[in-house]
This record gives structure tokens, sequence and C-alpha cells, in this order.
């Protein structure tokens, strides 16, 4: 695939939060690429730092988290050495943001029509009258039946779809570069839930936006991504196009999530699904070596002594580990 | 359920149900409180109007005949030591001790409401710094205070009183403000906002503050009743409203002198502070019962 010029690129991003308990280093030395019209799956159990990682990038990590180290490149330009006042002109006009809970992320005293027009007020120079023709513009854009009654609804009168695609277009007023999806279609039942990745891919295609999509849910990264980084304990264990990803699974991680994704065959064998064993790591006590070896089939002397780098193992697709899987994956998507 | 039963009238009435709609249904099953606000109404009615109706004037003095008499038909509520007219200095003291009651609260809530948000909002060393300060606001022995103040500020206003108390005042506001903003700031609907690039200013007035309204209006309303009270002690130890401009404190410490000769110079501004304040905190109630959130849908 023709890949266009980068649009963010995080590198060697650390975000630590300093509890009364000990330093929970939540995004530990993280780097992914993301380039224009691209969609970059984030994948990873609760905790790996996904969510953090993409708050990092919004500049939006609160006491007592702090980013520590690494640079977070958006369009040739660090937004770690931003000023706040600098970045609050980039959130929401460079960079929109939809989050996980469409029931709790509007608020509950204005109309969204209200709140999709302060994002437009915000950011660009335009009369209210304008901006009350631009958010029915994209209220219609988002799919909202009625635009022009919907928009003087309250948040509670709306279904969570509705208040998602409502969130959607929030994030979509300014025209943003990157849209980032932190597990925005988690809380929506399946079939709400493909609704609004059609909705998603539908847009990206329209105004070539690129978007980092984090997810826990491996189906939905296939659907939606071009490439795939998967997370684990704040590191980025694998990293690669979504097809190498899929069909050659290299880390043990990510191979283990891959086979324990219910197919339509491990149903009729009636074997258990296999799981991962053991659980997500202390944060205040991080296995040595690996963080990963507790947990691996394969783990050598070595795993857990050293921690390894993430390493190209084929053009484009990298892998942090030292013995990475071999096999083959059978496709079953 | 609860819910889909108000969808239903909502597509029934076509009418939109939002929050204060909800709060309004709910504040006019409270019996109690409604009959408050209808006497607080009629209260403040006759406070306003009534001194221009009366025939009599506020400091007019009557003849000697007239000093100190029982209630008549020409005076309703009797006369006082220099043969004034009761009902009318009752009104026109009602005045002034709504408007003491109401600009007090006013103000300090203003003040709590500025400190409040700011700490809740911001946290850390600033949350530290104001907190503190209301601390120690808190612990500040009032009356002797207030002696100094009475005599270090200048004038003897009303303004002044009001003043007093609102600095008195403004601590319990603050931390009930604090409170709303250190647990709504958690909001999802706020990190959606700073990631629209909302302004922090704004997150805090636009976004926040009309959130945490519900407990700031309970407590101004038992507010106004408390300031009511607040003025009478400050009047009976001689720092409140100045005579000859009559309010319900000093016409109480006033009577004092003739209570066994004229006992109706006490009766009524007592009863009207002990009705007005009972209806402010009746209402406060019913309104604190109307806005639980727990009982929000």
């Amino acid at each position: 695939m023709e890949r266009g010029e980068v649009l963010l690129d995080v590198r060697d991003l650390k975000t630590y939060f300093f509890t009364d308990d000990g330093v929970v280093k939540a995004v530990d030395g993280m780097s992914f690429t993301i380039h224009k019209g691209e969609v970059l799956g984030l994948v990873g159990e609760s905790g790996c730092g996904k969510s953090v990682a993409s708050m990092s990038i919004m500049q939006l990590v609160d006491v007592p988290g702090k980013i520590v180290g690494g640079e977070i490149i958006f369009k040739g330009e660090d937004l770690v050495k931003k000023t706040p006042e600098q970045m609050r002109k980039i959130r929401g006009a460079e960079i929109g943001m939809i989050f996980q809970e469409p029931m709790t992320s509007l608020n509950p005293v204005y109309t969204v029509g209200d709140q999709i027009m302060e994002a437009i007020l915000v950011h660009q120079d335009v009369s209210e009258e304008e901006a009350k023709k631009k958010t029915i513009e994209l209220l219609r854009l988002v799919g909202i039946p009625e635009p022009e009654r919907r928009f003087n609804q309250y948040p509670h009168e709306l279904s969570g779809g509705m208040r998602q695609r409502v969130m959607i277009a929030m994030a979509m007023s300014c025209n943003p570069d990157l849209l980032i999806s932190d597990e925005a279609t988690t809380a929506l039942d399946v079939t709400i839930q493909a609704q609004i990745l059609e909705l998603m891919k539908d847009l990206q295609r329209k105004t070539g936006m690129a978007i980092l999509f984090i997810t826990h849910d491996l189906a939905l990264v296939a659907e939606m991504a071009n490439s795939v980084a998967v997370a684990y304990t704040g590191k980025i264990v694998e990293y690669g196009d979504v097809y190498s990803i899929f069909k050659r699974p290299r880390h043990p991680y990510t191979y283990g999530l891959l086979s324990s994704v219910p197919s339509l065959k491990t149903e009729k064998t009636k074997t258990p699904l296999p799981a991962i064993e053991g659980m997500v790591p202390n944060p205040y006590r991080m296995p040595s070596g690996c963080h990963f070896n507790p947990r691996c089939p394969f783990a050598t002397e070595r795993c857990r002594k050293e921690m390894p780098e993430l390493a190209e193992i084929e053009p484009g697709h990298l892998v942090r580990c030292f013995h990475p899987v071999a096999v083959e994956k059978e496709a079953n998507a | 359920m609860a819910v889909e039963v108000t969808k239903v009238e909502e597509v029934l009435t076509g009418r939109v149900e939002t929050y204060w709609y909800l709060v309004g249904k709910r504040l006019r099953k409270h019996k109690l409180a409604m009959i408050s606000l209808v006497v607080l109404i009629i209260i403040i009615l006759a406070c306003v109007v009534g001194p221009y109706l009366s025939p009599y004037h506020v400091a007019e003095l009557g003849s000697t005949e007239e000093v100190m008499q029982p209630p008549s038909l020409k005076h309703p509520l009797g006369t006082d030591e220099l043969g004034r007219d009761v009902l009318t200095r009752l009104l026109y003291g009602g005045r002034i001790s709504l408007m003491v009651g109401f600009s007090s609260v006013f103000s300090a809530l203003v003040v709590g409401i500025v400190v409040g948000a700011y700490a809740g909002y911001y946290g850390g060393i600033l949350d530290t710094i104001l907190m503190r300060f209301t601390d120690i606001m808190f612990s500040i022995p009032v009356l002797p205070l207030l002696i100094v103040l009475a005599s270090v500020i200048p004038g003897a206003g009303v303004w002044k009183i009001i003043l007093v108390i609102a600095i008195f005042g403004w601590m319990t506001d603050a931390r009930i403000v604090r409170g709303m903003f250190l647990s709504l700031r958690e909001n999802e609907y706020v990190e959606a906002a700073r990631a629209i690039g909302v302004s922090n200013n704004r997150i805090i007035w636009r976004h926040i503050l009309p959130n945490s309204l519900a407990p700031i209006i309970v407590s101004a309303t038992l507010g106004v009743g408390g300031n009511i009270i607040y003025e009478a002690a400050l009047s009976y130890l001689g720092f409140g409203v100045m005579p000859p401009t009559p309010s319900w404190g000093n016409m109480l410490q006033n009577a004092q002198y003739a209570m066994a000769i004229a006992p109706w110079l006490v009766w009524s501004p007592g009863i009207a502070m002990f009705i007005t304040v009972l209806a402010f905190n009746y209402l406060g109630d019913g309104l604190r019962d109307a806005m639980d959130p727990r009982l929000y849908r």
C-alpha cells in the first residue's frame, strides 16, 4: 500500500505515574508512527498503557502522571514541548478524540447542538449563525436523522449510538488530521458498534484523516486498521501491517491473543478456548527481563534477564522477542 | 423502566423533560415546601409593597397619646415607645432583613463559588492554599472580630452588615463547591471538553458550574434564613442595622426594654422572623429533595 508522509511519530514515549506506592511506568518507551490517511490499531489488554498513550498525545495526562521522556512529533513539531495554550489550539482542531463512554461524555445540561457548536466556536472565527448551520451539517454527516430537531435535544434524550455519533460530529467539527478513537465502540452493542465503525471508515475515506484506533478487540482491528501495534505493559511488543500481524504473528503474546479469539472451528471441535496463562503483571513489580516471560511458554533464562529490543524480523514487521514464533497462523478471519 | 415511562410521557405530551422541569415537578409534590414558597412570596410582596400603602411613615412619630398603644383598628399591631406604627415598621424592617439575608447570601456565594471552583478544579497547591485559608476563616471566633470590624469599617449602613456577614459566611459554600468540582471534574464530559480544546476557565464556568448548581441553590436558600437570624443577633448586640432604620433584629432588641408593659412589640418581629426563617428552611429541604441526583431518573 502506498503510504503518505508521516503525520504522527511517537518516539520512545515514557509516561510515568508517581503514586505514593511507587512509580507506575504506564507507558515505557512506546514508539509508533501514523502516516497521513492511515489507520493504526493500537491493541492490548487493560492496563497496557494504550489509553495513557492517547492522553499523552493530547497532552491531557493529569497529576500524578507525567511525560518523562520521548517525543511526540505531530506534523513536524514536538507536542511535548508545546505550551498549554498552543496545545489547546491543536486539540479539537487538528487532533480530534472520541471516548469510550458515550453515555457520560456529553454534558447533561446543554443540548447536543450547543456542544458541537462550542467545538466549532472555540477554534473557528465564525458567527453563531454559521456555526449552527455547520453543526446541523455535521449531524447529518454522521447519520443522525432530523438534525434540526436533534440539535435542540439534550444528551439524555438520545440513545448510546446516537450520542457516539454526536461525539464523532464534535471530533470532526474542525476537520482534524488525526482522530483518536479510544475504545469508542466498546460500550455499544454489536449492531450499533458495526454502524459506528462503518461511519468512521466512511468519514476516513471521505476526509483522508488518519485514525489512531485504540481497542482491546482484535476483530475490530482487523476490520479497521492498516497497521497494528500490539502493546504490553507500556511497550510495543509487535508492530506491522495488518496482514502480516494476523497471518504471521511472531510475538508469543500476539499469538496467544489471536488464538484466544473464538472461531467457528474451535466451536466445532469442542476444545476449550486457549487462553494466555497468568495475569498482567503488577505495575509496581514488573518482572525482570522481558515483561511477558512469566506468561510465555517459550521463555528461557535469557528472557528472564534481558529485555529484548523491538527488532525488524521481516520488512515492516517488528517484534520484541528473543524467540519469535515461527508458525504460520491459519487464517480464521 | 423509569426512562421508558418518561419517554412515553414525552411522546404523549411532546414536552422535553429537562432536569429542571423534573425538579419543578417534584417540588410541586412537596407540600410543606410549596406552602413555604407561597408564604415567602406573600411576605416578600408585603414587605416590598406594604410600606407604600401604609398611611404612616416609618419614622413618623405619633402624638403622646399614641405612645405604646396595644393593637387597635388604627394601629393593627400597636405602636412603639415613640408612637410609631409597628405594622409599618415591621414591613419596612422586613425589607431590610430580607435584603440583608439575600444580599449577604449572594455576596458570600460569589466568594465561595470562586474559591471553591478554583480549589476543586485545579487541586494541588492552589487547593491546599485556598482550603487552609478557608479553615483559618472557619476557626476565627466571629463575634469578637465583628466588634472590631464594626468599629473599623466606617459608616453605619446596611451594606456594612451585609459585608460583614458575607466575609464570615462564604466558607461553607466554598467547601460545597469544591466538593462538587472535585467529583465533577473527573467526568468524561470534562475530559471531552478538554479534548476539543475548551479553555480551563470556560470548563469551570460553563461546563462544571451548571452541573453543581443543585447543592448551591439548596445552601443559598437555607442561608437566607440563617443570615436573617444572624442579622438579628448582630442587631441585638448593637452591631447590626442602626436605628432609626428598622430591621426585625433591632425591633426585637428595642422591644426588650418594654417587654413587660408592651409585649406586642416583641411578638410582631419575633413571629415574622420565625415564620420567614422556618419557610426558608422548609423550602430549602424541599429543594434538596427535589434536586437529589439519586432521584433523577
